[in-house]
């Protein structure tokens, strides 16, 4: 065993494929900082190229660009808000808030280290278990899943604001918009307007297709951090001096909580080793660790180091355990190992249980690979932390044209659609309230990843097992145990918010009118969807009743403790009271309309000529930059675009113009 | 002087008539999948796409673009939307089960048809259905009141995707089996009978040689039966797997009825689809006819080229690639169109259980 795990280093490091390992990791880092883009999309785009190259030289690359990417998503994280890949969801909730502070430095550098920690035990723990993994993954049932599912949910408690009803109104909310689509038991169409609407409208057959991960997190996440910070008209760091020993802090950082690395990088790999979870849950699941495990935690969601170091050092180990049922039974654990799957698939390696006997070799250069890709990326991410991080300390209404196309295009890419443009604007419209009101954005992002989860293995365990059977599952029992754990120190956490939150200051939880609004809206949707659903089978309409249901009960309760509670009490917090009056804040609809505004341009024009067009008026006017800076950076966006559109193969949404007249590629 | 002139109107003329050829030098060529990367649809036109751009004349690039704008059905509405008029073949299509069964199923979305298509290439597979050990079943057609006492329990994705063949023909074999719904793809439905929460589950060819003999060869499971591969316009035995009996001969052998009729038309026309032609590249019946000719030109040259042809044996199985206008319009038809008895049929069939 020793022998060929040697020599399957000796194969990485020497000749071409350590240089395509390098040119993997490079395309993986820059695919990771683009939010958007994660090792899904990074690797499709090295499909083609994959296509006939010689096998070790091909898993060196892809293996380099899918180890990376959760390195280098932590970047747009920490110093924007902006979540670069789904496993950096969790990074944004602490990483930001130290970037404000002034340490993006400190909260890279301890990420980096993380995930680097995080990659390794993934490698090493797939190296050990390989031969061995098949009973543990085939002792998880669809019971285990749906186990693991609720204690996902379970988490919400311990990562929702002050209040437990508007975090479960919100979760709720998320569970409905993952119901939209195609119902998992009785294949029926969902929450697609089908009833009010004609079946091929573009609507209907938009969400017919459901909503796609990434707009969700990205409009959930910033859209409300950037209108607040271009409202603001300030850098998004609040010293303009950036602490000097950064990258050597965030070290210490990574040292000094050693143990919650380790836990967190165990938590990774586990739930990463078994398929049908998703690697989307994860994060949370690390974050909310970290939180109940520490001491001293009223710092989490406000800045401290640990809510990022947790979650980091998950996202990287999880690759390690989601190849140990890709390898061994051709059965990806994660989006990225499906991609790799089809990309071995091309350079002739098929991966599946008689691999191990046969072809440990290429097994141990696949872990070879994702060991020094790890070291390569965690390198030369440190070495850019500090240089990088500088952008924190520059106007945000300058960065905010780039941000605003980077997220739109972010958006559009993934299922390259108008709807995806439209509905991601509504989310986020209703994100910016969730944040002014409370309501638990994680929350939301919860309850939508695990929503299909939930559904599906609830009515696959009834099928699949009496109770009986169920409860003589060991590892079903464990499961309900940690949920039950979790859910009770979410209360803890909660009471203790409770006291904190009665002795702030009246003003900022003062009544007011859009409150009201906001929550009659949010009943609104729960009461349509128990309507729109009612004339499905009972497989069909069983979960989305049920949760509208308890989503109108939760709101319900809102509306009782407004009704009854005095002006002060914390159901009325509003964000917006304490900025009230201040004249250098810019009203929220009117930033709601910048970022909306290419949008709507691109209705007329189409979105390649509007995107380029917005930054050159945003520039120039509410900016107030320089002419000659404004036009290189509207043709600096355009040469971008049209750049990716070329090597990714993708049209950008046309409007009315490119209807009437034939232009030239890239603006048709 | 003069010559010169003359020189340069002939070279114009040259390639006046030279462009009236089909000729895709210096062009990029679309393959317009209506799947995302990474998936079976996908591989399969990466593995073609560098033959047709080998053997198509002037050796254009051929990309492949990903289109998952309403998932397969609107990707596919789309394709006819923008492309259903083109001339030139520059964007052709690739299909598969997918954008097939929602098609024979009237899905009500559906916005393209069959009809204004020409096929240039279609790839076929097969089906192995197999059982846990624990069955003691051995032979389909031996055992079959054996299996039929069992408790047969199969993880489907949907009633009207692929899986519509084994579960139409569980229902023609009167096998009492529980369709549990909910599996995403069939590696899902791998993993529950690997799990021992389903006890009957099928896998495509090249899938079932590569994860579940393995397992049949340890005794851990046990195939009864195969779908069956066309052979002279008859379902018959898959030359894959010439040991085991196609689902034709064990309906017949359990039920004694002739493998005719509405259901087994029904269940014919659901194989075609889903199977035995499943993918294709095709054009808008409105390109030229000297396009079309280039395409099947290079379509034929393809099933010689053994870098591609190992590929797509891999992926799919070892089955004949068709090619050749006739064979392929037959193919298409078969694959497509089913008389109106079979559509209700099938119909009510889809809102049973």
């Amino acid at each position: 065993m020793f022998e060929a795990l040697f020599a399957a280093l000796a194969t990485i490091v020497s000749g071409p494929s350590i240089f395509f390992l390098i040119l993997g990791v490079l395309i993986g880092l820059v695919v990771g900082v683009i939010p958007g883009f994660g090792g899904t999309v990074g690797l499709s785009l090295l499909l083609p190229f994959v296509f006939g190259m010689e096998p070790v030289s091909g898993i060196a690359m892809m293996m380099g660009l899918l180890s990376v990417v959760a390195t280098s998503d932590t970047f747009p994280a920490v110093l924007i808000g902006v979540p670069g890949s789904v496993s950096a969801q969790a990074t944004v909730m602490d990483g930001f808030p130290l970037a404000k502070k002034g340490q993006a430095a400190r909260a890279l550098s301890a990420a980096f280290f993380s995930s680097l920690f995080g990659g390794l035990f993934g490698a090493v723990l797939l190296t050990m278990v390989i031969q061995i993994a098949k009973p543990i993954i085939l002792a998880f049932g669809t019971g285990e899943m749906l186990m693991l599912a609720i204690f996902g949910i379970s988490v919400v408690g311990t990562l929702t604001g002050s209040s437990i009803f508007k975090g479960l109104v919100a979760a709720c909310l998320g569970m409905i918009i993952g119901c939209i689509g195609i119902s998992p038991a009785s294949s029926e169409y969902r929450l697609d307007f089908s009833t009010i609407l004609e079946v091929q409208n573009p609507i209907v057959m938009y969400l017919g297709g459901g909503i796609h991960l990434m707009v969700v997190a990205i409009s959930i996440f910033a859209f409300p951090e950037i209108v607040e910070l271009l409202r603001s008209n300030k850098a998004v760091s609040e010293k303009a001096e950036l602490e000097k020993s950064g990258w050597f802090k965030g070290l210490r950082d990574f040292l000094s909580n050693k143990f919650l690395v380790l836990r967190c990088s165990f938590i990774g790999s586990v739930i990463g080793l078994i398929p049908g979870i998703g690697g989307s849950c994860i994060d949370w699941i690390s974050y909310s660790h970290a939180k109940t495990t520490v001491k001293n935690n009223e710092n989490f969601g406000k800045g401290d180091i640990r809510g990022v170091i947790g979650p980091e050092s998950s996202s990287n180990s999880k690759e390690g355990g989601a190849l140990i049922p890709t390898l061994l039974f051709g059965i990806p654990g994660s989006g990225g190992t499906a991609i790799l799957m089809g990309g071995l698939i091309l350079l002739g390696v098929d991966p599946g249980i008689t691999m191990v006997d046969t072809q440990l070799d290429l097994i141990y250069t696949i872990i070879w690979s994702l060991a020094v890709a790890n070291i390569f990326g965690a390198i030369i991410c440190v070495a850019m932390a500090k240089p990088i991080s500088q952008l924190t300390t520059i106007n945000f209404t300058i960065l905010a044209p780039f941000l605003i196309s980077l997220i739109l295009f972010a958006i559009f890419n993934s299922t390259r659609s108008w709807g995806d443009l439209i509905f991601a604007t509504f989310i986020g419209v209703i994100a910016v309230y969730m944040k002014r009101f409370d309501y638990s954005r994680v929350a939301l992002m919860i309850g939508f990843v695990l929503s299909d989860s939930i559904e599906t293995y609830l009515y696959q365990t009834m099928q699949f097992y009496t109770f009986s059977e169920l409860f003589i599952r060991p590892i079903f029992l464990v499961l309900i145990l940690v949920s039950a754990f979790s859910i009770y120190s979410g209360i803890k956490i909660i009471n203790k918010k409770d006291k904190i939150a009665n002795t702030k200051s009246d003003i900022l939880n003062a009544k007011s009118r859009p409150q009201w609004v906001f929550l009659i809206l949010l009943s609104i949707i729960s009461i349509y969807t128990v309507f729109v659903t009612d004339h499905l089978q009972y497989l069909g309409k069983i979960f989305p009743i049920s949760v509208g249901l308890f989503m109108f009960f939760f709101s319900l309760i809102i509306g009782i403790q407004m009704f009854i509670s005095k002006s002060g009490s914390k159901v009325f917090h509003d964000a917006e009271n304490l900025i009230l009056g201040n004249t250098e804040i810019r009203s929220q609809w009117l930033t709601i309309f910048w970022f909306i505004s290419p949008l709507f341009l691109s209705v007329f024009i189409g979105f390649y000529i509007s995107i380029g067009l917005f930054v050159f008026i945003f520039l120039s006017k509410i900016a107030r930059a320089s002419f000659r800076f404004s036009l290189v950076s509207a043709v600096g966006v355009w040469i971008a675009l049209a750049a990716i559109s070329h090597f990714m193969i993708m049209d950008f949404p046309p409007g009315i113009l490119q209807g009437y007249i034939e232009l030239p590629w890239p603006i048709n | 002087m003069l010559k010169k002139i003359l020189a340069v109107f002939a070279a114009s003329l040259f390639s006046v008539t030279a462009a009236l050829a089909v000729d895709y030098s210096g062009k990029t060529v679309t393959m317009w999948i209506p799947f995302k990367a990474g998936g079976g649809s996908d591989t399969w036109a990466r593995a073609i796409g560098p033959a047709f751009s080998a053997n198509l004349p002037g050796n254009p690039t051929v990309v492949v673009k990903n289109v998952t704008d309403g998932k397969a059905i609107g990707a596919s509405n789309k394709y006819f939307a923008e492309h259903g008029k083109d001339k030139d073949g520059m964007v052709v299509f690739g299909t598969s089960g997918s954008v097939q069964m929602p098609f024979i199923f009237k899905d009500e979305r559906v916005r393209y048809q069959y009809k204004n298509m020409v096929p240039i290439f279609a790839s076929g597979t097969g089906g192995v259905v197999y059982v846990r050990k624990d069955m003691g079943v051995t032979d389909i057609i031996k055992d079959f009141d054996k299996l039929k006492g069992q408790k047969l329990v199969y993880g489907s994705q949907g009633k009207t995707s692929l899986d519509a063949v084994p579960i139409l023909a569980f229902d023609m074999l009167g096998l009492p089996v529980n369709v549990v719904y909910g599996m995403k793809g069939r590696k899902a439905g791998r993993a529950a009978i690997l799990r021992g929460e389903t006890t009957i589950d099928y896998q495509t060819t090249a899938s079932y040689l590569k994860h579940v003999k393995p397992l049949v060869e340890k005794g851990e499971m046990v195939a009864v039966m195969t779908w069956g591969a066309p052979v002279d316009g008859e379902v018959s035995r898959d030359p894959n797997f010439p040991d085991l009996p196609a689902f034709p001969e064990v309906y017949e052998a359990v039920t004694g009825n002739k493998f005719k009729g509405t259901e087994a038309k029904s269940w014919t026309a659901l194989f075609y689809a889903g199977f035995a032609t499943q993918k294709y590249v095709m054009l808008p019946k409105s390109a030229k006819k000297d396009v079309v000719k280039a395409w099947q030109n290079a379509a034929a040259a393809i099933v010689n080229d053994p870098a591609a042809m190992k590929v797509l044996n891999k992926k799919l199985g070892k089955y004949d690639q068709v090619t050749g206008s006739k064979a392929l319009k037959s193919a298409l038809k078969k694959a497509t169109s089913i008389d109106g008895k079979s559509e209700k049929f099938l119909q009510s069939w889809k809102d049973t259980k």
